[in-house]
């Protein structure tokens, strides 16, 4: 998928979306990134959607607004308009109707969504059947997938689940160790009636509910990260080659938020495409820079100043390959009233007479308008 | 080539090269260098090409030293309009350069540009999209002082 056209979705009238190797969404709350972004899942996933639905006892009656209420989640199976929503994707039509029909059932895409830090529950990924019908399926499919991977094993040797040696390369695992969990471990006990994960520092156990907000919010994205990023030398999973994070940044200090730049460079290099929705500047701020670090041919060296990286043969293929091979764009899902506009703000130029774009989606407009407003305080007291 | 042969080689400022840092007159005790000897003259481009363009916004000085060329702006950083003066200034003199100093582009692997203050610098100019605009610019400051031997 190259590109998708789409009019008349829900509050959005219109967009044409062209994806780079990372494409970025900001946008204010409830300007339809999210339904985008499932919409996205259903284009690619359609098969192995119904396959999952099915296997779990589903039954939409052949009604495409069942299958958009089980899909999308209670309230949003009317966004799709039969009359009036048009969706192409690279120049082909699609509709849920037809998507309902295929029979491909392979996943292309992981989608990590903004309500992951439910999918754990007492310290153990619920099942797909432990929520509502009426919940979102994304929801349910990535606590289900988090829930197989423990079932898989992880953590249930001697070995902590995080850090642990093999997973992940090791600047990333010192980068999130030291950012997210201090010197505190991620562990499996199984010392009680259930097993339960639990964080252990200094020898003592904490269960999933002391955890601070951001480690909470974190974790499932790391074990969603275990998943994409298999131990060994397996660089990705075959049938995967688009993972989609909602707002990542939830929770984290600008130095955790850090770290997490380090891991979507690192899925990139792996050789996925990466969608990211955020309300972070600080996420921007790594594309702006490596926008024009690229156009000023000055190398390699600023990426890994920049992200903190020492010299070495993984920073020196990581940076490269992100600053050669790979593009980012970046679109903002502007609210005005109950319409959404979506416009293209890639080059994120600061000088851009057009504020949406010079402005960032308005992730950078307050510290700019208090910039300004200090200056003219300051101007008047002078005088 | 080398800061001394570019400039001589340049009809329009090659009478204005003077020795060190004499054409910053008053504003060279705003340039710390370790090693004088290693100057290699400077220009007062904005005074050298008064009369030549008059109502264009000239940027001030430019410098030699050790390998490096230092484009120097000497301009108030009081409040964030500025930003967009030094910046026009930056346009203009690239603009200059390439039409009537091409022996300078050609040195501008070995070029940085620094804004240095007179007064005191607002605060907020290092913030949000004024420091944004700045460093697309490859623009170093606003600074009280330039020391020439710490520019990265």
């Amino acid at each position: 998928m190259k590109n998708l056209k789409l009019t008349s979705l829900g509050q959005i009238p219109e967009a044409d979306i062209t994806f780079g190797d990372m494409t970025v969404f900001v946008g204010e709350q409830a300007s339809g990134k999210s339904i985008l972004l499932q919409l996205m899942k259903l284009i690619l996933d359609a098969g192995d959607i119904t396959q999952t639905l099915k296997k779990h006892g589903f039954d939409w009656q052949k009604k495409t607004e069942n299958f958009l209420f089980l899909y999308l989640g209670e309230g949003m199976e009317t966004i799709w308009n039969e009359n009036e929503t048009k969706v192409t994707v690279d120049n082909a039509d699609f509709t849920p109707q037809k998507a309902l029909s295929k029979r491909k059932k392979t996943e292309n895409l992981f989608l990590i969504p903004a309500h992951r830090v439910v999918t754990l529950k007492d310290g153990w990924p619920r099942a797909f059947t432990d929520y509502a019908m009426s919940d979102p399926y994304v929801v349910k499919e990535f606590s289900e997938q988090l829930r197989l991977l423990m079932e898989a094993g992880l953590g249930s040797g001697e070995r902590a689940i995080f850090p642990q040696e093999g997973r992940m390369n090791k600047t990333l695992r010192d980068a999130i160790a030291r950012s997210i969990y201090g010197d505190a471990e991620i562990r499996l006990d199984r010392s009680g009636l259930r097993k339960r994960i639990v964080l252990n520092v200094a020898d003592t156990q904490l269960p999933f509910m002391t955890w601070s907000t951001g480690q909470r919010e974190f974790t499932p994205l790391l074990l969603g990260m275990y998943w994409l990023m298999p131990s060994g030398k397996t660089q990705k999973k075959d049938n995967i080659n688009w993972v989609i994070i909602e707002e990542p940044e939830m929770g984290l200090h600008p130095q955790a938020i850090s770290a997490l730049l380090l891991v979507f460079l690192e899925l990139l290099r792996r050789g996925y495409k990466v969608i990211v929705s955020t309300h972070s500047a600080q996420i921007l701020e790594l594309i702006w820079a490596i926008r024009f670090i690229t156009k000023s041919n000055s190398g390699p060296t600023r990426l890994r100043q920049l992200l903190n990286l020492k010299a070495g043969t993984y920073s020196k293929n990581l940076t490269e390959t992100i600053l050669n091979e790979k593009t980012f764009k970046t679109y903002y899902f502007s609210r005005q009233e109950s319409v959404v506009s979506v416009k293209d703000i890639s080059t994120l130029d600061a000088e851009d007479p057009d504020e949406a774009v010079s402005d960032w989606g308005g992730l950078t407009l307050f510290s700019t308008k208090a910039a300004d407003v200090v200056t003219e305080a300051v101007w008047e007291s002078d005088l | 080539m080398n800061f001394t042969d570019a400039v001589q080689d340049i009809p329009e400022i090659t009478q204005c090269l003077k020795n060190g840092l004499q054409a910053l007159g008053g504003n060279s005790n705003k340039v710390t260098v370790r090693e004088t000897r290693h100057l290699k003259g400077s220009v007062d481009i904005d005074i050298c090409l008064l009369n030549r363009y008059p109502n264009k916004p000239r940027w001030d000085y430019v410098f030699g030293y050790k390998d490096r060329v230092y484009y120097v702006e000497v301009h108030p950083a009081d409040n964030t309009r500025k930003v967009r003066e030094v910046t026009a200034k930056l346009q203009w003199l690239k603009q200059w350069r390439e039409l009537s100093a091409k022996n300078l582009e050609g040195l501008e692997s070995q070029s940085t540009y620094h804004w240095i203050s007179t007064g005191k610098t607002a605060s907020s100019i290092k913030r949000g999209k004024y420091l944004q605009i700045l460093a697309q610019n490859g623009i170093r400051g606003p600074d009280s002082v330039l020391n020439a031997d710490t520019v990265p």
